[in-house]
C-alpha cells in the first residue's frame, strides 16, 4: 500500500462512523481505531502505521514542557516527519533506546529532500512526541530525551 | 478560483492579504516566526505554520520552509506580500517549480526589472526617458567635459560598480569638477576595486510620483491612477497622497503612456508600480516595483477597488476585473505611515475611525512589537473631497490615535501634516529631512 492509498483510506475512515477497521492487502496490514491513543513502541513501526488523526489536528497547540532531567528535541525545519528510512525499515529511535551523538534519529522531508536529523548529544529516548508521516513545523517537539552524562 | 493561498509575510500586510482571501472565499494559510506566535495574522489565518526562529533570514526569508508549509497544507498559491521575498526571482521560480501559483510577475520579469542596467536599456529602447547620464573615463578630460556640457549642472558622480552612497559626489559648478572626480574615483576604487564612474544629471529635491497598474501577460494593462510619495525621510516614504499636488496633465499622460508601454511589452502579470522622479517639469523613469506596495491602500481609498483581489485574480485566473478605462473619482486620498521607533509592548490602543478613515494595522493592546522586522505598525488612510479637506481629516484622525507603550512617529506625522509646507503642496523628496529631527523618524 503506498502513501497516497493510506491517506485516502485514513480520510475515508475519519469521515465514517466506524470505530475500528482492519485492512489487509498483499503484505500490508493496517489497523485503525478511533478514540483511544495507541501506545508507542513496536506497533508504531511503519509496517503497521498507527492511526493518524486528520492532518489539521496533528500539531498540538500546547507544546510539551521539558520535565526535570529531560530535554526536548524539536524540528529544525518545516516538513514531513518520518521515524524510519522506509516503510519496511525499523524506526531510527524507539522509546528506551540509547542514541549516540551523531546518530540519525528521524528524517524530515522538505522540498522533496530527505533530511537526516542527528542527535546532538548522547541520550536516551524517553518518548516519541510527533506522529509518523505528519507535518512538523519549526519547533515542533519530536522526542523527549534524557541526556547521558 | 484557487481554494487555498499561503501568505508569506507578517504584520499589517499579511493581515491585509488574509482579509482579501477571505473576501474571495479563499482559505488563507499564514506563516510565522517564533516571536510572532501571538500576531494578528496568525489569529486571522485559517491555519498557521511556524517556519523558524526570530531572525528573518531563518524564517520569513526561508524559502524552503515556506514552500514546504504551502505544500503540506494543500495551498494552490503563494502571496509574498511586500518586502522579504516579494521581489526574489529565485523564490518565485521555486514556487512555480513546486507546482504552486506565484502571485506576482514571472521570475524572468522580476530579474529584468531588478537589474538596473538591463531595466534602463529596456526602457530606453521603448522610448521611455530615464535620468540622463553617461559612463565616463577619468583619463579623458575632454570626454568628461563634453558629457557634463550635455547634461548641465548640477551633476552627480556615481561609482559604476557601486551602491550605498560610496563614490557619490554632487558637482554644482565647473570649479568643483576636477577635484570631485578624483575623490569619487579613488573612493570607488577602494570600495569596489573598480574606479569606473558614471555621471548623471542630478535632480535636486525632485517629486516622487508612481503609477499603479494591474496587468496580465497578454499585454493588457489597466492603470489605477498615481500616488505622490514625495514626503520622505532618509529616502523612506512617510506620507502618500493621490492625486499628486505637483503634476501637469502632460506629466500625467507621459507617465501613464510609459507605464502601459513598459508593462505591456514585458507581458507583466499582477500589480506593478512604475516609479518616476518629476523635476523641472519633466518626468524621468526610475524603476518598477514588481509587487504589491505598502501604499496600495491610498489607491484603494480613492478608487474603491480592492487591489489585492485584482492581483490574485490577474495572477491565478489570467484575467482583469477592472474595465479598460477606470474612472478615477475626482476626490482625494492621503496616507500616513505610523512606524515604531523602538520595540515595545502596546498598552492602550485606540485607532481613529469615522467617515472617510481607514486604519490598516496588526496592533492590539498587549502585543509585543519585536525589534527584528520592519518598523511599520499602522497606516492611517483618509479620503477628502479635495486636498484641503483630506488634510483636515488626517489631522483629526492622527489626533484621535492613541498608542501607549510603543514609541512611534505619530507626533512627527502630525507635524508634517500640519506644516505650512505640506499644505502648500510645493516640496521635494529631501524637503522634510531637515524638518524631522534625528531619532523620531
Amino acid at each position: 500500500m503506498d502513501k497516497n492509498e493510506l491517506y485516502e483510506l485514513l480520510e475515508w475512515f475519519d469521515r465514517s462512523t466506524l470505530s475500528e477497521i482492519v485492512v489487509e492487502k498483499s503484505d500490508t496490514k493496517v489497523v485503525m481505531k478511533k478514540g483511544g491513543v495507541l501506545p508507542g513502541g513496536p506497533d508504531a513501526a511503519p509496517s503497521a502505521p498507527p492511526p493518524l488523526p486528520p492532518a489539521e489536528t496533528l500539531i498540538s497547540d500546547e507544546a510539551p514542557k521539558e520535565k526535570e532531567g529531560t530535554e526536548l528535541i524539536t524540528a529544525p525545519m518545516v516538513g514531513t516527519f518520518y521515524r524510519a528510512a522506509a516503510a519496511d525499515a525499523p524506526p531510527f529511535a524507539e522509546a528506551g533506546m540509547k542514541i549516540k551523538k551523531g546518530e540519525t534519529i528521524c528524517l524530515i522531508e522538505a522540498m522533496k529532500v530527505m533530511n537526516e536529523l542527528e542527535a546532538e548529544f548522547d541520550c536516551e529516548i524517553i518518548k516519541i512526541l510527533a506522529q509518523n508521516i505528519s507535518l512538523v513545523e519549526y519547533g515542533t517537539p519530536l522526542f523527549e530525551v534524557r541526556i547521558d552524562d | 478560483m484557487i481554494k487555498s493561498l499561503l501568505v508569506a509575510n507578517r504584520g499589517e500586510i499579511a493581515v491585509r492579504i488574509i482579509r482579501a482571501c477571505h473576501d474571495l472565499g479563499i482559505r488563507a494559510v499564514g506563516v510565522y516566526s517564533k516571536v510572532d506566535r501571538d500576531a494578528l495574522h496568525v489569529r486571522l489565518a485559517d491555519r498557521a505554520i511556524c517556519i523558524g526562529p526570530a531572525a528573518a533570514r531563518e524564517s520569513y526569508l526561508n524559502g524552503n520552509n515556506i514552500i514546504s508549509a504551502a505544500i503540506h497544507t494543500d495551498c494552490d498559491a503563494v502571496h509574498p506580500g511586500v518586502g522579504f521575498l516579494a521581489e526574489n526571482s529565485e523564490f518565485a521560480r521555486l514556487v512555480t517549480e513546486s507546482g504552486l501559483e506565484w502571485i506576482g510577475p514571472a521570475p524572468e520579469v522580476i530579474d529584468l526589472l531588478g537589474d538596473k542596467v538591463k531595466a534602463k536599456k529596456t526602457t530606453l529602447d521603448l522610448g521611455i526617458p530615464g535620468i540622463p547620464g553617461a559612463e565616463i573615463d577619468t583619463g579623458d578630460p575632454a570626454g568628461v567635459r563634453g558629457a557634463v556640457a550635455r547634461l548641465g549642472y548640477p551633476v552627480i558622480i556615481k561609482a559604476a560598480a557601486g551602491g550605498g552612497g560610496k563614490g557619490m559626489r554632487i558637482v554644482r559648478k565647473e570649479g568643483e569638477l576636477e577635484n570631485l572626480l578624483a575623490v569619487a574615483s579613488n573612493e570607488a576604487r577602494s570600495a569596489f576595486s573598480d574606479g569606473t564612474l558614471y555621471l548623471e544629471k542630478y535632480l535636486e529635491d525632485p517629486r516622487h510620483v508612481e503609477i499603479q497598474a494591474v496587468a496580465i501577460p497578454d499585454g493588457s494593462v489597466r492603470l489605477l491612477g498615481e500616488r505622490d510619495c514625495t514626503v520622505q525621510f532618509n529616502h523612506q516614504k512617510l506620507v502618500e497622497e493621490t492625486p499628486s499636488p505637483g503634476l501637469t496633465e502632460e506629466n500625467r499622460r507621459s507617465m501613464e503612456d510609459a507605464s502601459i508601454t513598459l508593462l505591456g511589452s514585458l507581458g507583466y502579470a499582477g500589480l506593478g508600480t512604475v516609479e518616476f522622479l518629476v523635476w523641472d517639469g519633466n518626468c524621468y523613469f526610475m524603476e518598477v516595483n514588481a509587487r504589491l506596495q505598502v501604499e496600495h491602500s491610498v489607491t484603494e481609498m480613492l478608487t474603491g477597488i480592492d487591489l489585492v483581489r485584482q492581483q490574485i485574480i490577474a495572477c491565478t485566473e489570467n484575467r482583469l476585473e477592472v474595465p479598460e478605462s477606470v474612472s478615477i473619482p475626482d476626490c482625494y486620498a492621503l496616507e500616513c505611515r505610523i512606524n515604531a521607533t523602538a520595540a515595545g509592548t502596546v498598552q492602550q490602543f485606540i485607532p481613529p475611525g469615522g467617515f472617510g478613515v481607514r486604519v490598516d494595522t496588526h496592533l492590539s493592546p498587549g502585543l509585543a512589537v519585536p525589534p527584528y522586522y520592519d518598523a511599520l505598525v499602522a497606516k492611517v488612510i483618509v479620503t477628502g473631497k479635495d486636498r484641503h479637506d483630506g488634510i483636515r481629516r488626517m489631522r483629526r484622525a492622527l489626533d484621535e490615535f492613541i498608542i501607549e507603550g510603543l514609541p512611534t512617529n505619530l507626533e512627527v506625522q502630525k507635524e508634517i501634516i500640519s506644516s505650512r509646507i505640506f499644505g502648500s503642496g510645493d516640496f521635494g523628496t529631501t524637503t522634510f529631512d531637515s524638518m524631522i529631527t534625528e531619532g523620531t523618524g
